[in-house]
């Protein structure tokens, strides 16, 4: 293993921010198709793509199909990838997320959109069970219930914004980038991404009901 | 500070773990709370089964990837035709030439094979590939890692056929090779001498050995019964708790309905009772090692049956009650396989035995 891959490793696991010569090492290993390499990317990014999938799917099943078929596409296509920046790999894996979400709800009924289902049920005789929460929601079923309430809500809420808007959201608060960062890699100023930051917050806390004098946004507003 | 700014701060200031932070007016404060809600998220697990699977794929992809890499061969720059040869000159061209085109037909079909899945043409290739490769690891170390890495390939290969809709040959070829994998890998780090290698070799089977476990149940949702048969005593294989059969009762009521016993082990809550491969009776009762169904008299057929068990989780077992049976144990049923009232007209004591329901057979390598 190389000293680069050995750096991340330890890093990956406690989910630490990696150096960006590190990155950059990986990524260039990556890009001769090294397997170690495509692994400890594929590793780091997952958490991300996979809750990020969800919240915008709902549905486990779906969610599996379209993450398999986002990380297939990162080893396939990996050398095109310009960049060697955490944000700009993050930016370019979630652009590739967004076309395959937007092709999964393309093929989805309204009715089929939302059945996560709840620990111990099943939401249809199709869609197993999936233990969505580590956390202590698990043994309690009317928390539980409002957080999916929660996430499905989150979804209806991303799907309102613009594609810059969700790769800035998810950068920054599911993949921890730094917004000078994500300047960067989107060839803005940092003040123009806080002020796309803002909107974007803005126009969540509104669909989430959580701005005064909004509206919650019913959840079959969305098409 | 323009109130954009003034966000990104307090929001800064919170990833730092300041609980308490002073906002200047509502919207920010919802836009706030907007962020909370998003960091929230991070709270969601990715399944480890789902995790680990996709890595499988992952790997085998690159893994292919670079030896397409590895084996693209330099295009030759034409000689110029004006340059006068000389004829022994020639034949060395000639020579080289041929040398080449072989060479060329040769990393071709290598990398063919490469591709190839068990049930292809080519698929024999990657089988003499894989034995080359293991004659040439003298080490038992050596011996240990090629096992180990042939038998997660062997693993991808499976789960290929299985996705790309493979007939169920073809599956089961390729987890007859996955059982000749897994017992080449065990017996290669039992054939290394205790200590801190060994130690390490078993850790790293271990881990092969959870991924098979994870690929085998994955696969059981995605395959027809005689291969859900074949997955599960594979699992078995592994020492997975999975369902077995060890005796089938079958018994006429007096209301003119069967009732069928079957006794085993591990099955699970709401088992399904399989006949013919097809779901079959109203299971009425099930403990972790029996299951009572009734089905009635008009949907049982003569000659042999098989009768299974399924469980939630998509492992299954099965017993096979051949048509001696009925007449050996169930005189009056010889015409129409019909048992007669009050008596255990068909019953069956055995233990599932490999082959008899695809069971993969351990090959050698």
């Amino acid at each position: 293993m190389s000293n680069a891959l050995y750096h991340w490793e330890a890093a990956t696991d406690k989910r630490e921010s990696v150096s960006t010569t590190t990155f950059a090492q990986v990524i260039r290993q990556a890009r001769r198709h090294d397997e170690e390499a495509l692994v400890a990317l594929y590793q780091r990014a997952l958490p991300v793509i996979y809750r990020y999938a969800l919240a915008r799917l709902g549905r486990p099943d779906l969610v599996e199909d379209v993450v398999s078929e986002v990380f297939l596409v990162m080893v396939e296509s990996i050398g095109e990838l310009r960049t060697e920046q955490e944000a700009g790999f993050y930016a370019w894996l979630l652009q590739i997320a967004l076309g395959k979400i937007s092709r999964a709800l393309r093929h989805m009924t309204r009715s089929e959109r939302r059945s996560i289902p709840l620990p111990g049920t099943y939401a249809t005789d199709h869609y197993p069970v999936v233990e969505l929460m580590a956390t202590d929601l698990m043994s309690n079923p009317v928390a539980l219930h409002e957080w999916r309430e929660t996430l499905e809500e989150v979804g209806m809420a991303l799907d309102s914004l613009s594609t810059e808007q969700q790769v800035i959201v998810i950068g920054r608060f599911l993949a921890g980038q730094k917004i000078e960062d994500l300047a960067q890699v989107l060839g803005k100023q940092p003040g123009a991404v806080r002020v796309l930051q803002f909107r974007a917050l803005n126009a969540l806390a509104k669909h989430l009901g959580l701005a005064r004098g909004s509206q919650r946004k019913g959840k079959g507003d969305r098409a | 500070m323009n109130p954009e700014e003034y966000l990104n701060r307090l929001i800064e200031r919170r990833e730092h773990g300041e609980v308490q932070i002073p906002v200047i007016n509502d919207e920010i404060a919802a836009s706030l709370a907007a962020a909370e809600v998003l960091t929230q998220l991070q709270e969601i697990d990715v399944p480890p089964a789902f995790a680990s699977h996709l890595e499988l794929h992952i790997r085998a992809r690159a893994r292919h990837l670079a030896l397409q890499n590895g084996t693209t061969i330099p295009i030759a720059r034409p000689r110029s035709p004006a340059v006068p040869q000389r004829f022994p000159l020639r034949r060395v061209w000639i020579a080289v030439g041929t040398a080449a085109v072989l060479m060329l037909v040769c990393l071709g079909g290598l990398t063919a094979s490469a591709q190839s899945l068990p049930g292809d043409i080519l698929y024999g290739l990657k089988q003499a590939e894989y034995q080359f490769t293991l004659t040439l690891a003298s080490d038992p170390q050596d011996r240990v890692s090629v096992q180990i890495d042939q038998l997660r390939s062997t693993l991808v290969d499976l789960n290929t056929i299985v996705n790309n809709g493979r007939d169920d040959d073809a599956i089961r070829l390729a987890l007859n090779i996955v059982a000749a994998k897994t017992n080449g890998a065990q017996a290669a780090v039992a054939a290394l001498p205790a200590g801190s290698e060994r130690e390490v070799a078993q850790r790293n089977l271990d881990s092969v050995l959870a991924e098979e476990k994870q690929a085998l149940r994955h696969l059981l949702d995605h395959v027809d019964w005689p291969i859900q048969l074949a997955l599960t005593l594979q699992l078995g294989a592994l020492g997975d708790p999975v369902p077995t059969v060890t005796h089938v009762m079958v018994r006429t009521q007096s209301n003119g309905t069967l009732l069928i016993t079957l006794t085993g082990t591990h099955f699970a809550p709401h088992v399904e009772l399989v006949i013919d491969g097809q779901p079959g009776g109203t299971v009425s009762q099930s403990t972790s090692e029996q299951l009572l169904a009734v089905i009635s008299s008009s949907a049982w057929s003569p000659g042999a049956k098989a009768l299974g068990v399924h469980n939630p989780d998509g492992t299954a077992a099965q017993m096979v009650l051949d048509g001696d049976d009925h007449e050996q144990q169930g005189g009056d049923n010889k015409s129409n396989g019909t048992p007669t009232p009050g008596d255990d007209n068909k019953s069956k004591n055995s233990t599932p035995t490999p082959g008899s329901n695809g069971t993969p057979t351990p090959g050698d390598d």
